[in-house]
């Protein structure tokens, strides 16, 4: 089932223009949305999560437009920043009560599952965290109520090898491949997308560069690693 | 409006703002305890006080609001699967419960303390009337600051609008003094001799309430739907 249209969808800031770019996902896909910093991906992200209204074309999600979007139709959305900016003064308890009362399908018992998984103290301020333990708060709080479509904005972004590894982990495990449920996730990190993403896109400068899956990026390459085959195609080399 | 969204925003918002709402309940009965030790609990000077404190309370959900813009928790509110409506309402909900207080202890204030003619009809008899007048009169200028706050970033606040809050301060009373009469207190005196005009005042004060209400309302539901995280470079 179609889960996400874009069509023709663009931004324009004062510094920067996403080219119109139409798109469709999924369910069952991991999707890698792969470019250099500044190259859109988390404008995407914002986008289909209902943060952004100033955009021309549209984005579909189940067949609602995002602008007109009810909170029924965001709640089938779990959106991971890329930093969580949850209330300090709260802990990590008090923060996903609050969070789960906007979520009817939230899961207590998978919620249990996940901070148990990545260890983290519930009685703990989220002021307090580190910066591996607020990005493993904040897939906690997008995955807890296990919504058809996961946004996972540059989720490894800065994190130390064992943090980031226990995360890709359980991504995996939470998303399976053809699970069901669509999982897109932006990210400059191009070593991650063969960890985590059947499916790539890549922008260049606000542009579409390419959208294929993993298996035909190797095969077309020739290359053993996706990750190679990405850096040259970024950097303007061979395709 | 779905009310268990409504009920959780508002759960947030007076949780944060709770314990301000108490420090200054604990300053001003800390403030009123002084004057009274040093025998300058005039009464007077009781209701001044917990007239200002109130002024302070006005102050506490509108700086919230701004909070939420400058440290970017506004960018996690907004990723919630709830509307603008929903994080409008409860502000405005907590904004009068914050007022509630403040409004309480002028009303004992006034029902204890003899004030001086002409003011003395709102001490005993009206003091339960004078609270409610004054909790919407605090209610409504927090909303009005709370709109405010949420439409224009802290910075740009200290600028045009802050030129315009003292023109209007400056044109305010010279349109006062050419509307009213030439004796206001023994007007106001008159006109609240009239066994209407206790209506008149509930009924004036209820339209401005709501008319001041509702603008207050939309210009906060837009700026929140219309917030968007860092608009000026890529995200």
């Amino acid at each position: 089932m179609q889960r996400i249209q874009l069509h023709r969808f663009s931004v324009t800031y004062p510094l920067f223009r996403l080219e119109p770019l139409s798109l469709d996902f999924s369910d069952g896909e991991r999707v890698a949305i792969v470019g250099p910093n500044g190259s859109g991906k988390s404008t995407i992200m914002k986008a289909i999560a209902g943060l952004l209204s100033d955009y021309d074309g549209s984005i579909r999600v189940d067949g609602t437009e995002m602008r007109t979007a009810t909170a029924e139709i965001r709640a089938r959305i779990g959106l991971m920043p890329e930093e969580l900016r949850a209330f300090g003064w709260m802990t990590v308890r008090q923060h996903l009560d609050f969070v789960s009362r906007f979520y009817g399908g939230w899961d207590r018992d998978y919620e249990k599952e996940l901070l148990d998984r990545l260890a983290l103290p519930e009685q703990a301020r989220i002021g307090t965290l580190s910066k591996g333990m607020r990005v493993k708060l904040a897939f906690v709080t997008a995955e807890a109520h296990r919504p058809p479509i996961l946004l996972l904005d540059e989720p490894t972004s800065g994190l130390d090898p064992v943090v980031r590894r226990e995360l890709i982990d359980a991504v995996r495990e939470c998303v399976p491949e053809d699970g069901g449920r669509l999982a897109l996730f932006s990210t400059h990190i191009l070593e991650d997308v063969e960890w985590l993403a059947e499916r790539v896109v890549v922008l260049r400068h606000g542009r579409l560069e390419l959208d294929t899956t993993v298996e035909l990026l190797r095969r077309r390459t020739a290359r053993d690693s996706v990750t190679n085959a990405l850096y040259e195609l970024l950097a303007g080399g061979a395709k | 409006m779905n009310t268990a969204n409504f009920d959780a925003l508002l759960w947030l918002e007076t949780r944060r703002d709770g314990p301000l709402v108490l420090r200054l309940i604990g300053a001003t009965i800390v403030v009123l305890g002084l004057f009274a030790a040093f025998g300058r609990a005039t009464a007077e000077n009781v209701v001044a006080i917990a007239l200002g404190s109130g002024f302070g309370a006005v102050l506490i959900v509108p700086m919230t609001v701004s909070r939420d813009k400058l440290e970017r928790t506004m960018d996690f509110l907004r990723s919630l699967p709830t509307t603008a409506s929903e994080i409008a309402a409860a502000r405005f909900a907590a904004a009068a419960l914050s007022a509630l207080p403040n409004a309480v202890l002028a009303g004992a204030a006034l029902l204890v303390v003899d004030l001086p003619a002409p003011f003395d009809f709102v001490s005993g008899r009206f003091a339960v009337a004078a609270t409610v007048a004054l909790w919407i009169l605090l209610t409504t200028a927090a909303w009005l600051l709370i709109a405010a706050s949420a439409a224009f970033e802290l910075s740009s606040l200290l600028s045009w609008p802050l030129i315009a809050l003292v023109l209007f301060a400056l044109v305010l009373p010279r349109v006062g003094a050419w509307i009213l009469p030439d004796d206001p207190v023994a007007a106001i005196t008159r006109f609240l001799a009239h066994p209407w005009a206790p209506a008149a005042i509930a009924g004036i004060l209820a339209a401005l309430t709501a008319g001041i209400g509702a603008a207050a309302f939309i210009v906060t539901r837009r700026a929140i739907a219309r917030y968007t995280p860092t608009p000026d470079r890529p995200l």
